[in-house]
């Protein structure tokens, strides 16, 4: 799978759908891992011509495509497919046969089934098949990992993780919200990333409860208990409806670790039995040669150096540097679970309903079945 | 008139537009179609099954297309000044053109003022000279919906809540916090009158203004909840709600506000309509430097580190305290002749549901 040439020769990239996720994430971070990683962006690929033509300000050379089935032979090494989420199975597989490498967006697929097919045409294929998780490149999840791996705060022994508030993500296409294109709302979206970490950190989920408020359409609200094999439980609340607390913490045996979800590089320690915690920005560890003058090393990724590092990795995977940190075998675990948590659901109770509105969910019920 | 069969709700991703979505559509009372300005509005109300349009309010031509086929509409547009002035301004000849009779306005009882003077209905004149700007643009949107509608022979009616609460109203999650902070404060011992209406007698409201006679169009209508609710009742009960001690809200001195500064005034006036097509002829190079200049003669705080970290404290806002010191009751009398409007929420159970909700956000 590796390819033997040389880093000073650019890694040539198809960008794969040009709506606001490519405009305001992958583009900016294409450039800024140029003094790194030297990837020349040689193809655009979107339906939408104005939507190309928008990406085409930051790659003017870039060929512009309206399918991934028109790229040539060799144009590019790897695809970045960042389409609305029901595109992302064909146009993987469809990519991965031709030879391309592939770092696919989160949600990976819109059913397991999908997720497993793109599993195994990049197996196949003998081509890298990434997902856009990039939560596991935060400086948090890898510190929480350590923690729980190395026992130092002791077991690990529940959690609580609350993230959301009303939406601000400046979609270009309606179809996050269209359930004939988005296969769930906030769980699928959000969760997505958050059930990719606590399986990383916690392994397999031994029981779960799962409701939302979908009431015909995608939820805008969901709340997961989850007990882990382990013996960790917890629970996670998300919405993209209101305003919640936002909040993640981690407890074990011996103190706690907080930290917001979407917050990359700052958490909060406390350890039991002290009268204060201790936070603040991470850094790496202090080099040892430096003496006692130096007490930490460099600034910890930020959230936007996070998300070029989940390029860099592909990058570096590619020419057998080093592992995926997400590859789709991983991803694809999170999106059984969240399909398992659909297939189960349960409506939330929504306090403020009117007994005539209850009578209406029952019918509703009724007449539509519960979704899938 | 009979409940029309297809109801548009303009502005449906706000907290009243999307409680009169949920419960018309939940309650079975007609076919709902949301309408919002773009995508992002979407997450509350794709909850539901519903032919949601896209629309931008301020356009007689999108808004109409997303009109076309209904039978009535909601108008409950929230916004700064100029979006509350231009959404009216498109909403008359939209659903004229759209072929829609019934509209339904939410206005507000701030076009008398938060401070209403006794004795005050819907017949007493309006100014849209007054100190807060969220009113006059109410005020000449009224105006100017009421005269559009009598020209293009739509049926408008227009309802006029004061202080509206329920569930996802930002207003009890502010006193919320402000109550867990210990910051909440009242004046003049809270006795001043809350012009509550709970969230679902407005939607109840809107409702009966649906079906009302004609007869009862090209009117304005104050509605209420059915009890005189005090501010201190209000905060009293939403700390009780909450499980807070209501002796911890402070009961402070009528606060002193300094003359409204001439940047403030400045801001006020760049608001309006006139104002508006004269900033749109200026230069984009000149509006910098202008904005620049103002900016620069703000002062900037001077840094202090010498200080004991003290104990958070009221902070009073202009608004409120206008609202506060309200001696009057608003009556919904007119409303309960004309649209047979008694409310069916109590305020007690209105709150209730609404610290419900609020709890429900926490877990």
């Amino acid at each position: 799978m590796a390819d033997p040439r040389p880093k000073t020769e650019p890694v040539k990239a198809a960008l794969v759908g040009c709506g606001a996720l490519a405009e305001l994430y992958y583009a900016p971070a294409l450039r800024g891992i140029q003094s790194a990683e030297p990837v020349r962006i040689t193809t655009l690929v979107d339906p939408n011509a104005a939507r190309r033509a928008v990406l085409s300000g930051f790659f003017p050379d870039a060929r512009r495509l309206s399918a991934v089935d028109e790229l040539n032979q060799g144009e590019a090494d790897f695809a970045i497919v960042a389409s609305p989420q029901k595109f992302h199975a064909a146009q993987t597989i469809s990519l991965l046969g031709s030879g391309v490498h592939v770092l696919c967006e989160k949600p990976m697929a819109a059913t397991v089934q999908e997720a497993d097919a793109m599993v195994a045409a990049s197996v196949e294929h003998r081509r890298l098949l990434s997902v856009g998780l990039f939560r596991r490149f935060f400086p948090t999840s890898r510190i929480v990992h350590e923690l729980v791996a190395g026992g130092t705060l002791g077991r690990p022994v529940s959690f609580e993780w609350m993230e959301g508030g009303p939406f601000n993500w400046p979609a270009a296409s309606p179809s996050f919200f269209q359930k004939s294109a988005s296969p769930g709302g906030v769980f699928a979206d959000i969760g997505t990333h958050v059930l990719d970490l606590l399986l990383w950190w916690f392994g397999e989920p031994e029981s779960f409860d799962y409701e939302d408020d979908a009431l015909g359409g995608i939820e805008a609200n969901a709340r997961l208990r989850l007990r882990f094999g382990s013996g960790v439980s917890g629970s996670l609340r998300l919405s993209r409806d209101t305003a919640i607390p936002n909040g993640t913490r981690i407890r074990f045996e011996r103190g706690s670790i907080w930290f917001q979800g979407a917050s990359a590089d700052s958490v909060v320690v406390q350890l039991d039995g002290c009268s204060h915690v201790v936070r603040g920005a991470l850094h790496s560890a202090p080099d040892q040669a430096g003496g006692v003058g130096t007490g930490f090393g460099a600034s910890a990724s930020t959230y936007s150096q996070c998300f070029m590092e989940q390029i860099l990795n592909l990058c570096r995977a590619i020419r057998g540097e080093e592992a995926l940190v997400v590859p789709g075998t991983a991803a694809a675990k999170g999106m059984d679970l969240i399909e398992r948590c659909y297939a189960a659901r349960r409506t939330m109770s929504m306090p403020w309903l009117t007994p005539d509105e209850l009578a209406g969910i029952e019918r509703l019920a009724l007449s539509r079945g519960t979704r899938k | 008139m009979s409940f029309p069969k297809k109801v548009a709700v303009v502005g449906a991703n706000g907290f009243v537009g999307s409680r009169i979505v949920e419960l018309f559509h939940l309650s079975g009372l007609c076919e709902v179609v949301p309408v919002v300005r773009g995508v992002n509005a979407l997450p509350r109300l794709s909850r539901f099954e519903l032919p949601w349009k896209l629309a931008d309010a301020r356009r007689p031509e999108a808004l109409a297309d997303a009109l076309a086929g209904c039978d009535a509409v909601v108008h409950a547009v929230v916004g700064d000044p100029r979006v509350i002035e231009a959404a009216a301004a498109a909403l008359v000849p939209a659903a004229a053109n759209a072929g829609i009779r019934r509209v339904v306005y939410l206005s507000t009882a701030s076009v008398h003022g938060q401070n209403p003077a006794l004795g005050t209905t819907e017949d007493s004149p309006l100014s849209d000279g007054q100190e807060i700007d969220y009113n006059n643009a109410k005020v000449r949107a009224e105006r100017r919906l009421f005269a559009d509608a009598a020209k293009q022979s739509v049926e408008l009616i227009a309802l006029r809540p004061s202080v509206v609460f329920g569930p996802r109203d930002r207003w009890i999650t502010t006193l919320a916090d402000e109550l867990n902070r210990g910051v909440a404060w009242l004046i003049n011992g809270g006795t001043g009158i809350c012009n509550t209406i709970h969230v679902d007698n407005l939607v109840h409201a809107v409702r009966l203004s649906m079906s009302a006679n004609a007869s009862a169009s090209g009117q304005a209508y104050l509605v209420g909840d059915h009890e005189l609710v005090t501010w201190w009742d209000f905060y009293r009960e939403t700390a009780l709600g909450l499980g807070l001690d209501p002796a911890t809200i402070h009961q402070i001195p009528m606060p002193a506000f300094p003359a409204k500064s001439w940047l403030s005034k400045l801001d006020g006036l760049r608001s309006s309509p006139t104002a508006q097509k004269l900033i749109a002829q200026v230069p984009r190079v000149l509006k910098g430097v202008a904005k620049g200049a103002i900016k620069g003669l703000s002062p900037a705080p001077e840094y202090n580190s010498w200080y004991l970290p003290g104990v958070a404290g009221p902070s009073p806002a202009r608004e409120m305290v206008l609202l506060q010191q309200c001696a009057y009751r608003l009556p919904s009398t007119k409303a309960e002749r004309l649209l047979g409007y008694q409310p069916p929420i109590s305020f007690a159970h209105g709150l209730k549901g609404t610290l419900d909700w609020l709890k429900w956000t926490r877990r």
